[in-house]
């Protein structure tokens, strides 16, 4: 594979890349609400769902030229985590944490995807 | 005279399709590595003595079959008992971090990777790891 070949693969994985972020920020959303509405018992399995999406987003982003939505999306998944170890009932207090970090990484992304789609 | 085995075939376990297809491109085109790629710790189990890689790489956090497990069965594969595995992870817990290097992983790469030095990254930690 010659450098322009290299570079149109590249290219074309970033795009699909990018295609999919909306749906994949689609689904956090999903699970914030879902997370909302859990009763007690139901919170841990959303809480799981939750960190897998912000933890796959964390661990890709950057290498596809998201590295903005890498960072927003670890700070996330980092809390997530926590409260994972925790294993105890979320309090209103986490779920409004857990909410302003998921708006944190949605807006963030957002913009970065704007940006990407300004510059090709 | 000592000649220095060379890195040629990797074994790459990921579930995740979009990494799994920008790490074959980096480690092929860049690298130019003979890559096969599996989806899941088990399809991984399956091919690995088929392949025998020089060197597994190896996600962590993986639905059913994590990296941990998949670490562990790898081991007691005659055949891989002793080749290099190195862990990608997007974990950033200095404790999780200590207990894949205490498991006797060969290095660990912090996802997100950057695909245009992974292939560099890579042979540095095999340079280290069969001539330490």
């Amino acid at each position: 594979m010659n450098e322009a070949e290299f570079e149109s693969q590249l290219k074309k994985l970033k795009q699909e890349f990018a295609g999919n972020l909306v749906a994949r920020l689609r689904d956090i959303n999903e699970y914030q609400s879902a997370l909302r509405l859990a009763t007690k018992g139901e919170s841990s399995e959303y809480l799981d769902k939750l960190q897998r999406a912000a933890h796959s987003l964390a661990g890709s982003g950057a290498s596809f030229g998201f590295s903005v939505t890498s960072d927003v999306a670890a700070i996330l998944d980092s809390r997530l985590q926590e409260l994972q170890r925790h294993k105890g009932d979320l309090s209103t207090g986490d779920i409004a944490e857990i909410d302003s970090l998921i708006d944190n990484t949605v807006r963030q992304t957002r913009a970065e995807l704007k940006n990407y789609h300004d510059r090709n | 005279m000592h000649l220095k085995r060379s890195l040629e075939r990797i074994l790459y376990i990921e579930d995740e399709q979009d990494i799994r297809d920008i790490a074959r491109l980096a480690l092929e085109a860049i690298g130019g590595f003979n890559v096969m790629i599996c989806a899941s710790g088990a399809e991984g189990l399956s091919n690995a003595p088929l392949f025998v890689p020089d060197l597994v790489l190896l996600d962590v956090m993986m639905p059913e079959m994590d990296g941990m497990a998949t670490f562990a069965a790898l081991r007691n594969i005659d055949i891989l008992a002793e080749t290099p595995i190195v862990f990608l992870t997007a974990t950033y817990q200095v404790d999780e971090i200590k207990r894949f290097q205490a498991l006797g992983a060969a290095g660990i790469i912090q996802k997100p990777f950057d695909p245009m030095t992974l292939s560099k990254t890579i042979s540095v930690i095999w340079d280290r790891a069969i001539d330490p």
